[in-house]
Formats: structure tokens, sequence, C-alpha cells
């Protein structure tokens, strides 16, 4: 277990410093290898990279939709522990219905 | 006006008309005020309308309240010594969120926006008191996180490979 979490790390670090995921060997979207067109997720692990490089606005400009996600993601994690208000809010369905309607808008706005 | 209201098979109360407004109940949830005749679900009680009036209780809310007024014999018993009855209100079955919206962002496939879609539903039949609607489309739910996890990690090499 401590020897498969070794390498894990390893691999980590030679990704984190030497593959750069806009030009380098690194997964691409099969989305948009099949479709052409960017997906809501496109752009997520050459933004994931550029922050942990500490290249915020480059993130940024990758993929926005990380910013909001992330959190949001984290906030339905620990939904349960939220207070009561926020987590109506979080569990209403009209709430939830804006999150898909955003991510679908996003998806075609970007390739407008 | 003093309302009791029963939750998980609790019964839990005297509150009054603005803080049952504010705790956004289901609609099935069985309720008792003075000079009601029986616990009802809280859509059918006259002077709750206002605030479930849009809602239908429908079948599931009655055997509910029949369930409770069995055990509860009779309204006269609303103190708070009252044994705790057992109501069928079972939890919120989960809408893996978390999930599909992180999915969203790392495995490129349309089907985490299914799965917000139908979290979102799961919460609309669960809010309505159709728990067990709620159940299969929080089922459904998982099977589209499930789906889309597996895309992602076939297509991760699959993607890889396609560049050579």
């Amino acid at each position: 277990m401590t020897a498969v979490a070794l390498v894990a790390v390893a691999v980590l670090c030679v990704c984190y410093y030497s593959v750069d995921p806009s030009s380098g060997p690194a997964p691409r979207c099969m989305l948009k290898l099949i479709s052409g067109y960017d997906c809501p997720g496109c752009g997520t692990q050459r933004a994931l990279h550029a922050l942990l490089h500490g290249r915020v606005a480059e993130a940024w400009g990758y993929n926005p939709a990380l910013f909001f996600a992330v959190p949001l993601a984290g906030m339905y994690a620990v939904v349960d522990i939220l207070p009561a208000p926020v987590g109506r809010v979080l569990r209403s369905p009209v709430f939830i219905l804006g999150i898909a309607l955003a991510i679908a808008a996003w998806w075609v706005g970007r390739n407008l | 006006m003093k309302i009791w209201i029963h939750v998980n098979g609790v019964q839990q109360g005297p509150y009054t008309k603005e803080q049952i407004a504010a705790m956004h109940l289901p609609p099935a949830t069985p309720v008792w005020y003075e000079g009601m005749p029986q616990w009802m679900p809280a859509c059918q009680a006259p002077e709750l309308s206002d605030l479930f009036g849009d809602h239908i209780g429908g079948e599931e809310a009655t055997v509910i309240v029949r369930e409770v007024e069995a055990e509860a014999a009779g309204p006269a018993t609303h103190t708070v010594e009252t044994a705790a009855v057992a109501v069928e209100q079972p939890q919120r079955p989960p809408t893996f969120l978390a999930w599909s919206i992180i999915l969203t962002l790392c495995c490129c496939t349309p089907f985490s926006l299914a799965a917000v879609v139908c979290g979102a539903l799961s919460n609309a039949r669960y809010n309505r008191g159709d728990y067990e609607g709620a159940r299969r489309m929080s089922v459904a739910t998982e099977w589209l996180v499930i789906i889309s996890i597996t895309l992602g990690i076939v297509g991760l090499p699959l993607s890889m490979a396609m560049m050579f």
C-alpha cells in the first residue's frame, strides 16, 4: 500500500514538472476527438496544470467552469452538514435544473 | 394557532403557522391543530391550505396519516410525552450531484449532464411526497454516474492511443 502510494506520488511529480498537457502526452477528451467540438470540461486538465503552477489567469482562460464547478461539487459533497437554509437552496430542483442549464449553455456558448 | 407535526416518527411542536411555513415540510407530513378532528396530511389541512395548497397529497399521504392515527389513538394525546409514532417518511435518496458535476468537467460525457437533471427530478419527486419515484430516479442517477465514470476510464487510454 505504501509502495503504491509512493509510486503514485512519483508519477504525479513527474507529470507536474515535465508534462505540459497543452502539448505533451496527456489524455484527450473523447467527445472532442469524436465531435470536434469543445465539451463543457475541455481545458480542465490544462487549467489544473496552470493552476498548480500558480498561473490563475491562464487557468481561467483554459476553462473558467472549473472555478464554479469545484466549489459547487464540494458543497454538494457536504450538503448534509451545511446550515439548513443553504441545504434547502442546494436541494431545490429549480436550482439543480439551473446548474444543468448553465452546463448546457456553456457547452453551446463556448463553441459559437 | 398551535400546530403539531410528525417528522421521522417523532411528534414535534407546538409550532406557529409562520414556523411551519419556514420549515418547507413535505406536503404529506401529518399535522394536527386544535379544532381538527384527526391528523391530516399538511396539504389537506384547511388552515394550511395556503402553504401547501398547490400540492396534491395523494393516497400515500392519507395512508401515512391513517397509520399515525392508529398509533397515536386520537388527537387528544398531543403532549410531548406521547410515544414516538412510526411515520413512513423515508430519507431523501442521494442525488450524486457532487459526482455528476465533477464528471461533467473530467469525463467529457453527456451522461453526467443527464445525471444532474435526474438528480433534480429525484428531489422534486421527494418534495412532492413521491418517495418511491424519488428512489427510482436516484437509482437512475447512480447508473448515469457509473456509466460516466466507466466511459471516462475507458476513454483515457483510448484517447492517448489515438494521438499516435
